[in-house]
């Protein structure tokens, strides 16, 4: 079933009436990435403020849902509701528990939501943002694992058989009796087969739909009166959506509007409602917790934590237009911030020690200069957040310290090598420990990290995310450029491909992996290289201690249908290797050692059958 | 003196672990112990060699006697104090944790303990049971009334299925974290297996 925002109220409060009496009857699956992280976030606070038990399980894969589906099915447990946060949609979920009878609500930004669970009579329930257009969704089909073809094939061979049973006496009688049945076969037939084109046309390339953070901010509005702390986190997870491409700049304009406007509207009934207003004026410190909504925030990354040069060399933004690792580029860089008004030593200086006449001076020279340089935009909107140690964040700096805590990209610093020795002792210790667990011990601990950096309060944690984004984004630009310079990137007629030879194992991890391609896209777009007709998919293989992380990124920017998964999927099958499309993404898979050049070559067979 | 005397070294170990929290309790030393219990012997000796076997009357002995019975007897009572503080030191640790920790000692506390101490461990954690049981009352909760009827914690550790009070059996494997009444989760947390996660700055 899929319900639309106005029905949210419902929603919730069968989550809620299902707790009544009963002890821990809600279970939370949640998917790794910051906009699932920070759905989460604002779900427990409803439910805590309700006083309804739950458990947070984060799930890494199908393989750990389905490990949850046994511990639902056992005897004693209560559990009522399970709400899936990014992850389900896309799959039969009333298989997937069909052991247990919990209702499964799934919030899910990925897309196109499996049929079954779409007319669902009410075990599943999706929730999205705009009501359920029927016309959208064949009713009539289920499922695009190939069998729906077979089945089609069954029943034709059911009514053939069926064909021969009549021996009528008369033979004008059988003639006629045949006739209608020929013809109803036929227009079985062309049914069937409407059906399936139906069907194809759905699911036809993977998509995203609404960040789930802001469908569970729609789902605090409906059923409570929204905080600024629920502003923050779903712009966070809005951020973090289309810092991975999940939500193209004119949605997230409106979801930031939409946002702004909330925010306005909690101001003004506080107003009303009596609470003292703080007194703005020189010296005045917001409390924390105070969010604020900052339409011009400069595009460099991370520019409040590091040096304003590192910032611009490495944001994707910068680093697209400007191509700033040729000589040229590097150029045109220090060109543009000597006309600003810094000196190149200056920008070299952690941002927080420029003057802030500095600052401003930054800000309006940019708007000037930038144009020539091809940044014409370098602004976006973003919320600000005064969190609890009294330090300003801003939702795009804790989204990429969220992304990369989550994957436990840590730095090599002097305080991590100890860490990293004690870790390795350990790790020795338990030698006889196979590897999955040392994974999943690895998945849970980023996980956390990174559900704990989402409001920032914690100074020691986020700086630890700065240094792990700061570390990521240049291991990105680092490889992305050698990658360029040295092109290793083939183009065939469909798509290109890399393998990604890195030192470290940075680009093991899928978001990474995602991250990196999503740069070189940026880079190659922006730059004209791949433009219309030369833009194709970009697939990126990366190698892992047992296997190739295979990453699909569709060359054409925006939420288009991604074809890939799909390609991916027949590609496996038919070269048969063990691939597993385990994770949510399916967009990403994993492909045994040896299998992954014939891999290739059987996705350029497919790709280019598919185009035909 | 090469080495100090056995009363100073239990003093000393005792005033250590007052200051180190990781151990509270050290290795009990049955070498100082024993040590201390030779001197006294040694010292009661000289005494009874001094009063001749005993026989002497204290007033007839000469003043320079005198004086040495008197070093050598408050030595002996300044032992016998030293080991009793240590003894009693320990056994107040040990019943403090057994509040503090629950039933089950950590382990470093466990594997320093004398034979004695374990029995006085088990002895003790019967009677407290007991106590419990018959006044119905857990000393250890706290006397602060909770600031909130539930509490959210995240797992440690795997704990398996664990039978709770009010929300009846929860399956708490490592890394999920769980929002659940404070009376059923208080034990986990002043055990370490699980860790009490509280919610940041309020809105």
């Amino acid at each position: 079933m899929l319900v639309g925002r106005e029905r949210f109220d419902e929603v919730y409060a069968t989550i809620r009436q299902s707790a009544c009496g009963a002890g821990q009857t809600v279970l939370i699956l949640v998917a790794p990435d910051t906009d699932a992280i920070c759905a989460c976030q604002i779900l427990c606070r409803l439910l805590r403020d309700d006083n309804v038990p739950f458990c947070t399980k984060p799930v890494s894969g199908y393989a750990d849902v389905r490990a949850a589906t046994e511990d639902v099915s056992q005897q004693f447990s209560d559990i009522k509701t399970i709400i899936m946060l990014n992850c389900g949609a896309t799959v039969n979920l009333e298989k997937l528990f069909d052991q247990s009878n919990a209702t499964i609500f799934v919030v899910d930004s990925h897309r196109p939501v499996h049929l079954r669970n779409y007319h669902s009579p009410g075990r599943v329930v999706v929730l999205d943002g705009d009501a359920p257009d029927d016309d959208d969704a064949p009713s009539d089909g289920e499922d695009l694992d190939e069998d729906f073809m077979e089945s089609d094939l069954e029943s034709d061979a059911e009514l053939s058989s069926s064909d021969d049973e009549p021996e009528g006496d008369e033979e004008t009688e059988r003639q006629k009796r045949r006739r209608e049945k020929r013809e109803a076969r036929a227009a079985k037939k062309a049914e069937a087969s409407d059906r399936r084109k139906r069907l194809r046309a759905y699911y036809d390339g993977t998509y995203d739909g609404p960040p789930s953070a802001a469908l569970l901010f729609a789902l605090t509005e409906a059923c409570s009166t929204a905080e600024p702390t629920e502003v923050w986190l779903s712009a966070l997870g809005t951020t973090g959506a289309r810092a991975q491409w999940r939500l193209d700049d004119d949605a997230y304009d409106d979801f930031t509007d939409y946002f702004a406007a909330q925010l306005r509207h909690i101001d003004a009934r506080k107003q009303t409602s009596g609470e003292p207003m703080p007194e703005s004026g020189k010296g005045y410190q917001a409390p924390p917790g105070t969010v604020t909504y900052e339409r011009d925030e400069l595009r460099f990354m991370l520019h409040r934590h590091w040096s304003l040069f590192d910032a611009m060399y490495y944001s994707n933004y910068v680093a697209a237009r400007l191509s700033v690792w040729k000589h040229d580029g590097k150029r045109r860089l220090q060109e543009l911030l000597a006309k600003i008004g810094l000196s190149l030593e200056a920008c070299r200086q952690t941002y927080a020690f420029l003057s802030l006449d500095e600052r401003t001076s930054l800000r309006d020279n940019l708007k000037v200069q930038g144009p020539a340089y091809d940044l014409d935009d370098p602004f976006t909107a973003t919320f600000h957040r005064v969190a609890g140690g009294g330090r300003n964040v801003s939702a795009h700096d804790v989204a990429a310290c969220v992304e990369a805590l989550l994957e436990g990209h840590f730095t090599e610093d002097a305080s991590h090598a100890l860490v990293r020795a004690a870790k390795k002792r350990r790790v020795e210790a338990v030698d006889t420990e196979d590897e999955a667990s040392v994974e999943k011990r690895a998945f849970l601990r980023g996980f956390w990290h990174a559900y704990d950096a989402c409001l920032g309060d914690d100074d020691a944690l986020l700086s630890r995310g700065v240094h792990a984004a700061c570390a990521l984004q240049r291991g990105v630009v680092g490889q992305a450029v050698s990658m360029v310079e040295k092109r290793e990137i083939t183009t065939l007629r469909h798509f290109r491909y890399a393998y990604v030879q890195a030192s470290n194992d940075v680009f093991s991890k899928p978001l990474a992996l995602r991250k990196l391609a999503l740069f070189l896209v940026g880079v190659h777009t922006t730059n004209g290289k791949w433009v219309d007709s030369k833009a194709k998919p970009l697939v990126l293989l990366a190698e892992r201690r047992d296997c190739f992380l295979v990453a699909g990124v569709d060359g054409r920017e925006g939420a288009r249908k991604n074809r890939l998964a799909h390609a991916f999927r027949l590609a496996a099958e038919h070269i048969q290797t063990s691939s597993r499309q385990d994770l949510f993404d399916s967009s990403v898979v994993e492909v045994a050692h040896d299998d992954v050049q014939r891999f290739v070559e059987s996705l350029h067979y497919i790709m280019a059958q598919s185009a035909a | 003196m090469a080495e100090a005397s056995p009363a100073r070294r239990l003093l000393e170990q005792i005033e250590r672990s007052s200051r180190n929290a990781e151990e509270p309790v050290g290795e009990f030393s049955d070498e100082a112990m024993s040590q201390l219990k030779a001197e006294c012997a040694k010292l009661y000796s000289e005494v009874l060699r001094l009063m001749d076997g005993g026989d002497a009357r204290v007033a007839d002995l000469p003043d320079a006697t005198k004086a040495s019975l008197v070093v050598h007897h408050q030595r002996v009572l300044r032992n016998k104090e030293c080991a009793l503080f240590y003894l009693r030191e320990r056994l107040e640790v040990l019943t403090r944790l057994r509040c503090e920790a629950g039933s089950n000692l950590p382990r470093n506390v466990r594997r320093h303990c004398s034979p004695q101490e374990s029995q006085f461990n088990a002895a003790y954690d019967q009677l407290y049971q007991d106590f419990c049981r018959a006044s119905r009352l857990d000393p250890r909760d706290s006397l602060k009334p909770p600031r909130d009827l539930y509490v959210e914690v995240r797992c440690n550790v795997d704990c398996g299925d664990v039978q709770t009070k009010h929300s009846g059996t929860v399956r708490m494997d490592k890394g999920t974290s769980h929002f659940l009444r404070r009376a059923d989760v208080e034990q986990l947390i002043a055990q370490g297996l699980v860790t009490h996660v509280t919610t940041g700055v309020a809105p």
